[in-house]
């Protein structure tokens, strides 16, 4: 099932993908403003129970605050997945191989709402789902976010998430109930102003509709 | 003495039924307010009526708001007032707006044993076309995407992840509202709007009901606004529809009544100018409509406010027997109370008695609302016109008017119109009757009739443009079409509708139908099921399995079991969009039968003709089925009028022979023919609700010429006086239904005061030269 856990971790994935300023206090804090592009790296390893070796996938991702993330696995096959507050599209080879409304996706909206709230300083929502734990170091801050019991049915398939970083968020662990581990390691951040190609514009409005 | 004892019981017998009225009052009394109440239950097949019954019953047990606010956080907030503030009061079984996580478990769980047989269409069409690969691909993509869109859990039970595609196919049923937390939302210009939707716990026709459930919105949307200043709440439902209606019906019943009753009132104090007439008056009307109320209470449990509405102008028509008697006050010849009551006692009985057949013959009408209004009508009539004979005696010791009066004068020139020889008189005879022939010329052109429920129920425009409102921001178009399905079983349902779906896909896409839903969207017909089983065995697993577990390095084979059994409707639990299944499912008497729902049809034509080739299925449209039900009983009202026509005859003739017998009668079947052209001309169409009015102008209107023909010489004006203050008192109370807003009670209102005037108008000549035989 694509359950809302799942789904809150491709978000928390992506709008985390630098650290907002009430999360990253008090080292370095790094906010966006309207019109800023986060362009970087990822490289994600999934240990999945069964699996004899850990799912590995590489790429690129692309944030615009406010509008979505574009995030486009390179290997082992291409493979573009583009979250919007509208919904989801999946792009395999070019060809779109799946799309989710947000009716169709309990909680998109709402996560949207939380992450977008976490992203501007207010972490209010996110603590109504969550224990917040920030701890900061001499390298760096990090994030663990515990669901509460309120939170649990929405987020029971989570255990536990862990982000940490320095400037942007540099990685982020899931751990699920069920054994798997999800780490995903982020470089090359680069924010800049509104450099969006008229392909991803279209990817963003296509998976928007 | 005889009469003072008869007097006397009579009145202890009304007593005694006022005070037992009072009582029951007490206990509380349930108003039907449902204009639908009115319609047969027959004429239609079991299954149609079945799933029509169903189906109409829940769509108006269905309610919904959308509280909306520029801030979605207040919207939020007072959205969940208004939805605790239903919860706690009772008045609601379920919300439906709430979004149930449990239930998307619940639904996960009862596939989860059948997900072998269980393919979206997507999933399907790409393995019959030998696509698997598509599918492998797209496994591969929710095994290394974005967060990790399936795990290990998942994957051990369902490699290729088909369940999750399957049940993300299955029909939304809100296409605009997104989920967001535990609410579900949809967002235009700048406002945020929160769906608050479900059941009622009680009847919405219900008046206490509405009355309940009116007052927790009501104190709501108070303190919704403390939350949310700048609150809109928008709402949709018949309970609203009907408290509106019950309310608009209450409210005209009361402003009718008390207007013709004191309208009534002052004709009678202005003509006989004593207190005493006023008070027998009030005597036999009181009388007349309490024991009416008790009767109709007594017999059918409930009183519909449409009975009411009709009873209460009951007022009109039972004064004239009253306004007879009185009458003889200017009749020198009858100098006390017993001389007066045995001259109008033959007009009165014979009067009662045509009036009663024409009540009779819509007690004969299959609509529960009318019976109703027949049996209020009979005994209010009977009671009046009993408490006339027997206690106006008892209490009348009014001397006679010196002759010579100046209303008995006026009265007088009614009766020369049609008698006297003068030029005046004939020149106005031509006048008159020329001009009701041009405006029954006029009304001809303009005579059109109509049947469509829509007007007849129509109310509340701004409750309408709140519905239309509701419809376009949900995306759900309350719909009353739909496919009804028969065959021998279940099974052979299902197969039929995953037929139909070709079909309804390509009606949808040509703009035809917006939606459709049915049973087999949700489950699989077991011949479906067998076939996606090798589907997936033959193209997916055989072919793809190995080489893609080999790809992940998956190395434990994945249990995806192929159980004996099907997945059939009656597994699956009353969760979530699954509670759908049970409104749908329409058998009964040894026939299984399903409903296919069809959202917002615009062109049923295409509908139909798709679906000519398909046997046991039928289109059918609620609306359209009313409609069709009023022009059946249209027709049906127009036989019961010649119905009523035959009945009178026979007693007429027996009085005044054959020929007299057609003269008495020829005034109202002039007023028959000529009101609904007349009132054609004022625009207003034939309907249903015409020409059962048209029964009580024909009944009323005999009166007058019964009246008329039963008196002679000195007292033929004050016989005029008499029918000219009764037709005042029938057009006072029913020309005031011609002003309601109800369509319905306004056509009704229309043809009553054209036919009335007309019968009344023509009353004299009809009597002119009868002579009792």
């Amino acid at each position: 099932m694509f359950r809302q856990s799942d789904i809150f971790v491709a978000m928390i994935v992506g709008l985390l993908g630098f650290a907002p300023a009430s999360l990253a206090a008090p080292a370095a804090p790094q906010t966006m403003s309207a019109g800023d592009v986060l362009r970087g790296q990822f490289v994600q390893t999934r240990q999945l129970q069964g699996f004899a070796k850990p799912l590995k996938s590489e790429g690129s991702f692309v944030l615009v605050p406010g509008r979505g993330l574009i995030w486009h696995s390179e290997k082992p096959f291409d493979n573009t997945a583009i979250i919007t507050a509208g919904g989801i599209l999946q792009l395999a080879k070019g060809r779109e191989a799946m799309r989710l409304s947000a009716s169709k996706l309990p909680g998109l909206a709402q996560l949207y709402n939380v992450l977008s709230a976490a992203l501007s300083g207010n972490t209010g929502p996110l603590q109504q789902t969550f224990t917040v734990t920030q701890t900061s170091g001499n390298d760096g801050w990090k994030v663990e976010l515990k669901p509460l019991d309120s939170g649990k049915q929405a987020m029971s398939q989570i255990k536990r998430l862990v982000l940490t970083g320095t400037r942007y968020v540099d990685a982020v662990e899931v751990e699920r109930t069920g054994g798997d581990v999800d780490r995903i390691a982020f470089s090359g951040h680069k924010v800049a102003k509104a450099d969006l190609t008229p392909g991803e514009v279209a990817q963003l409005k296509a998976a928007a509709k | 003495m005889i009469r003072r004892v008869g007097a006397i019981v009579w009145m202890l017998a009304v007593v005694a039924a006022v005070a037992w009225l009072g009582v029951r009052l007490a206990s509380g009394v349930t108003l039907e307010s449902n204009i639908l109440a009115l319609l047969p239950r027959q004429e239609r097949d079991a299954s149609v009526q079945r799933a029509s019954d169903r189906l109409a019953n829940s769509l108006s047990q269905r309610f919904g708001f959308l509280v909306g606010s520029r801030s979605p956080e207040k919207a939020i907030a007072a959205a969940h007032l208004l939805t605790s503030a239903l919860k706690q009061s009772g008045t609601v079984t379920a919300f439906n707006s709430t979004v149930d996580q449990d239930a998307q478990k619940k639904m996960g769980a009862a596939y989860f044993p059948y997900r072998s047989g269980l393919l979206s269409q997507a999933d399907r069409a790409d393995l019959k076309a030998g696509h698997g690969e598509a599918l492998k691909d797209r496994a591969l993509a929710s095994l290394y995407g974005v967060g990790g869109m399936a795990d290990s859990r998942l994957m051990a039970r369902d490699p290729f992840f088909l369940l999750p595609n399957y049940m993300l196919s299955l029909p939304a049923s809100q296409t605009r509202l997104a989920v967001n937390g535990d609410v579900l939302t949809v967002a235009d210009g700048g406002i945020t709007y929160v769906l608050v939707s479900g059941d009622l716990a009680g009847a919405p026709y219900a008046l206490d009901f509405q009355k309940a459930f009116h007052k927790i919105v009501a104190d709501s949307e108070t303190r919704m606004k403390t939350v949310a200043p700048d609150l809109t709440l928008i709402r949709t439902g018949a309970v609203f529809y009907a408290h509106d209606a019950a309310n608009e019906a209450l409210d005209e019943t009361t402003v009718i009544g008390v207007a013709s009753l004191i309208g009534t009132m002052a004709l009678i104090l202005i003509v006989f100018g004593g207190i005493r007439p006023i008070m027998l008056d009030a005597l036999a009307i009181g009388a007349g409509i309490l024991c009416a109320f008790l009767g109709t209470l007594t017999i059918f449990g409930q009183v519909h406010v449409l009975s009411l509405l009709f009873g209460v102008s009951l007022i009109g028509i039972s004064v004239d027997y009253s306004l007879q008697y009185f009458c003889e006050y200017f009749d020198p010849g009858a100098p006390d109370s017993i001389t007066r009551l045995k001259r109008v006692l033959p007009g009165l009985a014979i009067g009662l008695a045509t009036t009663l057949i024409g009540y009779c013959t819509l007690l004969l009408a299959p609509f529960p609302g009318l019976k109703q209004v027949a049996t209020f009508s009979v005994i209010g009539l009977s009671v009046s016109c009993f408490t006339v004979m027997l206690c106006y005696p008892l209490f009348d010791r009014h001397r006679p008017y010196q002759p010579g009066n100046r209303f008995v004068r006026i009265a007088a020139t009614h009766w020369s119109l049609w008698e006297a020889k003068g030029k005046a008189a004939v020149g106005l005879r031509v006048v008159v009757i020329l001009a009701l022939v041009v405006m029954t010329a006029g009304g001809i052109a303009k005579f059109q009739t109509d049947d469509d429920v829509h007007h007849f129920q129509s109310l509340s425009p701004t409750l309408k443009q709140q519905e239309s409102e509701f419809a376009r921001l949900t995306g759900t178009p309350a719909g009353t079409q739909f496919l009804l399905l028969r065959a021998a079983n279940e099974e052979a349902l299902l197969q039929k509708e995953e037929r139909l779906d070709a079909t309804l896909t390509r009606l949808k896409h040509s703009g035809a139908i917006a939606d459709f839903t049915s049973v087999a969207q949700f489950v699989p017909s077991q011949e479906r099921q067998t076939e996606n089983r090798s589907l997936v065995r033959d193209k997916l697993f055989a072919p793809y399995l190995a080489g893609y577990l080999a790809d992940i390095g998956y190395d434990s084979a994945p249990d995806y079991p192929n159980p004996n059994s099907f997945l059939t409707p009656g597994k699956l639990p009353n969760a979530g969009p699954f509670a759908l299944i049970k409104l749908l499912d329409v058998t009964g008497s040894g026939e299984a039968a399903h409903v296919l729902l069809l959202g917002d049809v615009r062109d049923a034509a295409a509908v139909k003709a798709a679906i000519a080739g398909t046997s046991d299925v039928r289109f059918v449209s609620l609306a359209d089925d009313w409609s069709a039900l009023f022009a059946t009983y249209r027709q049906y009202a127009i036989g019961l009028l010649a119905l009523s026509v035959a009945l009178m005859f026979p007693l007429l003739a027996f009085r005044y022979g054959l020929l007299r017998a057609m003269r008495v009668l020829a005034p109202s079947l002039l007023a028959v023919v000529i009101a609904p052209l007349i009132a054609a001309l004022t625009g207003v169409p034939f309907t249903f609700f015409n020409a059962m009015a048209l029964i009580l102008v024909l009944s009323v209107g005999v009166d007058y010429s019964v009246f008329c023909a039963e008196t002679s010489g000195e007292r033929k004006p004050v016989t005029t006086l008499a029918i000219a203050l009764a037709a005042l008192g029938t057009i006072l109370a029913f020309g005031m239904l011609a002003l309601s807003r109800v369509f319905a009670v306004h056509a009704f209102g229309m043809t009553m005061l054209i036919g009335i005037f007309i019968a009344w108008l023509f009353a004299p000549a009809a009597g002119a030269n009868a002579r009792r035989k």
